[in-house]
């Protein structure tokens, strides 16, 4: 069987996504597999630089999960033939040497990211769907996300409130919910939300960032004084609530 | 034990350079002694054979037919001076080879050469009178002669020891030049044993610490089988994060791993630490107190190496904290930046701070098993690689608090 497809939950927007795993260890391959279709991913297997390449050619998927470490050669080799098959399908690398990070960063391949093993499962589906978001794009305009009786509509960046009340986030507001969302149940630092807001540094916009989550928490909200979605991480930054659906 | 070994084997190295010398001029000697024997020999026995075939009647000289063919075979050639100078007998001598010459001619020739001619002299005749001169061809034979002064002999006493000292230094250097190759192939083979073993953990650990976390959040599990699964994902971490600090150790112990140095917000990378520890849950109070100024302060630094010396300083605060959270502060002055991470704890001892102050070069115990505090260590070296320290103090103010100072060049 080539694919195996998810049809599970849709944390993710940008699901049903083909992703190739690369990887000569079996179990890893199935636990990733198992785990990728349950977040709505269609996945497909290889254990080689051989069987990568010919399923390539055959599947051409969105996306690759590739190790570096592989039976008949190394990820490196095989990540510069897999650009010439699919030249757009990021390529997130995973290594099991601290040393690779370097090397990849060194030789400048234009690998889209990288994971040391052991890794998170959820940090992986994370990146992994970064990666993929910021190829394609994402599939935001066709998805709502309900923070309580609040709902958001990611196409129209309108939040319908329960008493019928109707209201549109400012693109600052949906930059910064949507930051949030993509990495819902972590912290995100107020250095990297300004990153995504204005591309660049802290400085200069604490008070400013502070002053669209305030606006935004009073659209998102029940209670923007005791807020249950938009959390703050004292000293570091911003977390969205696990239960926002 | 190592440096009494080490200064026996140069003493050893000192006594076989001694001996070593000695032996070449010795060598020397008997070869240079032996080649002006054999030299002179080889004439001496062609002159001597010849006078023995030589006969005198009086009138003159004959060589007998086996003395012809001797000088024939050999491609010499003979004659014989009178007392006067004059040759009265000849066998084969070359046309340009004179028949008269004068003493002093001879006292040159019975030396050196005559002419070109390599030639030996014997004394022949009735009461000795005459001279019997063999002669070879010019491109037949080498011919000089070394004279030894016995003072000069002597000389050898400063002759050995000078000598046996440029073969020590020769042999010191040697030695010196092939022990570094050896440890530097040794640490390569160890970072290479090492990064081997942490390869083959890391994809089993993977596995372990997937499944772990797939429990976790598993709700058709107990509360209780979540939680061993949280424990196990913890613990996890830690084993990732103890062979991330002993590739890294190693790497920048046998200087591996080159400085990338870049320039950053530092107050924006204790965020990112904190966040990405309490995210994992490898840390879960940990309170950064970072006045807004501070987010002025750019440094010039490896980020990921002062990430990681951060992250090992806020683990082992958590680790060994007995309430609270785990505070981070940083602050700057003349040129330096400081990073505090700061724990309570029930006490803590002028020998626990001893210890932890405790500059440890090697990671090995005298009894060579390893020590604990890898992470610390690492912190220690990524200091040191910036033009920095980590000091630990401990405060009574306010409780028991445990401060580790990180202080780097800017």
């Amino acid at each position: 069987m080539d694919f195996i497809s998810g049809a599970g939950y849709n944390i993710n927007m940008n699901t049903h996504r083909k992703i190739l795993i690369v990887d000569d260890e079996e179990k890893l391959r199935t636990m990733l597999s198992d785990h990728l279709v349950n977040a709505g991913y269609t996945i497909c297997e290889a254990g080689s630089c051989a069987s990568a390449k010919e399923m390539m050619q055959r599947v051409r998927p969105d996306a690759v999960i590739l190790d570096v470490m592989l039976p008949d050669g190394d990820g490196f080799s095989l990540f510069s033939d897999l650009r010439l098959i699919c030249p757009d399908a990021p390529v997130l690398f995973l290594s099991a040497r601290d040393e690779d990070s370097a090397k990849l960063t060194g030789l400048g391949l234009g690998a889209d990211d990288y994971i040391t093993k052991p890794f998170l499962l959820k940090e992986l589906e994370l990146r992994i769907a970064a990666v993929i978001r910021r190829v394609y794009g994402d599939d935001m305009q066709k998805t709502v996300s309900h923070f309580g009786t609040t709902t958001v509509n990611w196409g129209s960046a309108e939040v319908q409130r329960n008493d019928g009340s109707q209201t549109t986030l400012t693109l600052k507001e949906f930059s910064l919910l949507k930051k949030l969302y993509e990495n819902k149940g972590n912290i995100v630092t107020i250095d990297a939300l300004c990153s995504a807001l204005w591309d660049g540094d802290l400085f200069g916009y604490e008070n400013t960032l502070m002053v669209h989550v305030r606006t935004l928490r009073e659209k998102i909200e029940e209670d923007p004084s005791h807020p249950q979605y938009i959390l703050t991480a004292r000293g570091l930054g911003y977390k969205m609530s696990k239960e926002v659906q | 034990m190592n440096r009494l070994g080490s200064v026996l084997k140069h003493i050893c190295m000192l006594l076989f350079s001694v001996l070593i010398s000695i032996a070449i001029c010795l060598v020397a000697f008997f070869i240079l002694s032996y080649t002006n024997w054999s030299e002179t020999s080889g004439k001496m026995n062609s002159a001597t054979n010849v006078l023995s075939e030589l006969e005198s009647n009086g009138n003159g000289y004959s060589l007998s037919e086996n003395g012809q063919k001797m000088l024939s075979e050999m491609n010499e050639f003979a004659f014989v001076l009178d007392e006067n100078g004059k040759v009265i007998w000849a066998y084969d001598k070359p046309e340009d080879v004179k028949d008269k010459f004068t003493a002093s001619e001879i006292a040159v020739f019975s030396k050196w050469f005559l002419g070109n001619y390599p030639v030996t002299v014997r004394v022949c005749g009735e009461n000795d009178g005459d001279l019997l001169v063999v002669g070879s061809r010019r491109t037949d034979l080498a011919k000089y002669n070394l004279t030894y002064s016995v003072k000069g002999l002597y000389e050898l006493r400063y002759i050995i020891p000078g000598l046996a000292g440029c073969v020590f230094v020769i042999i010191f250097l040697l030695s010196g030049l092939s022990e570094r190759r050896e440890r530097r192939e040794r640490d390569r083979a160890r970072a290479c044993w090492i990064d081997g073993i942490s390869h083959d953990i890391r994809t089993p650990l993977a596995l372990v610490m997937g499944y772990a976390e797939e429990w976790q959040d598993d709700s058709s599990l107990s509360g209780e089988q979540a939680k061993q699964a949280h424990q196990m994902v913890i613990a996890c971490n830690r084993v990732k994060s103890l062979i991330s600090d002993l590739n890294l150790t190693m790497r920048l112990d046998y200087k591996m791993q080159p400085l990338k140095k870049d320039k950053f917000v530092l107050s924006a990378m204790l965020r990112e630490t904190i966040a990405e520890l309490v995210n994992s849950g490898e840390a879960t109070d940990v309170e950064p107190d970072i006045p807004q100024e501070c987010n002025r302060i750019l440094v010039r630094a490896d980020r990921r190496l002062m990430q990681r010396a951060v992250t090992n300083l806020i683990i082992n605060a958590a680790r060994y904290k007995s309430s609270g959270p785990v505070r981070v502060r940083m602050s700057e002055k003349n040129n330096r930046c400081f990073v505090y991470v700061e724990n309570k704890m029930d006490r803590i001892s002028e020998e626990e701070l001893t210890n932890l102050n405790r500059n440890t070069k090697t990671r090995f115990s005298g009894d060579g098993t390893a020590m604990h505090g890898t992470g610390l260590q690492l912190v220690r070296q990524i200091a040191k690689a910036h033009g920095g320290k980590l000091v630990f103090t401990g405060d009574d103010t306010d409780g028991c608090h445990l401060i580790a100072a990180l202080s780097f060049r800017k």
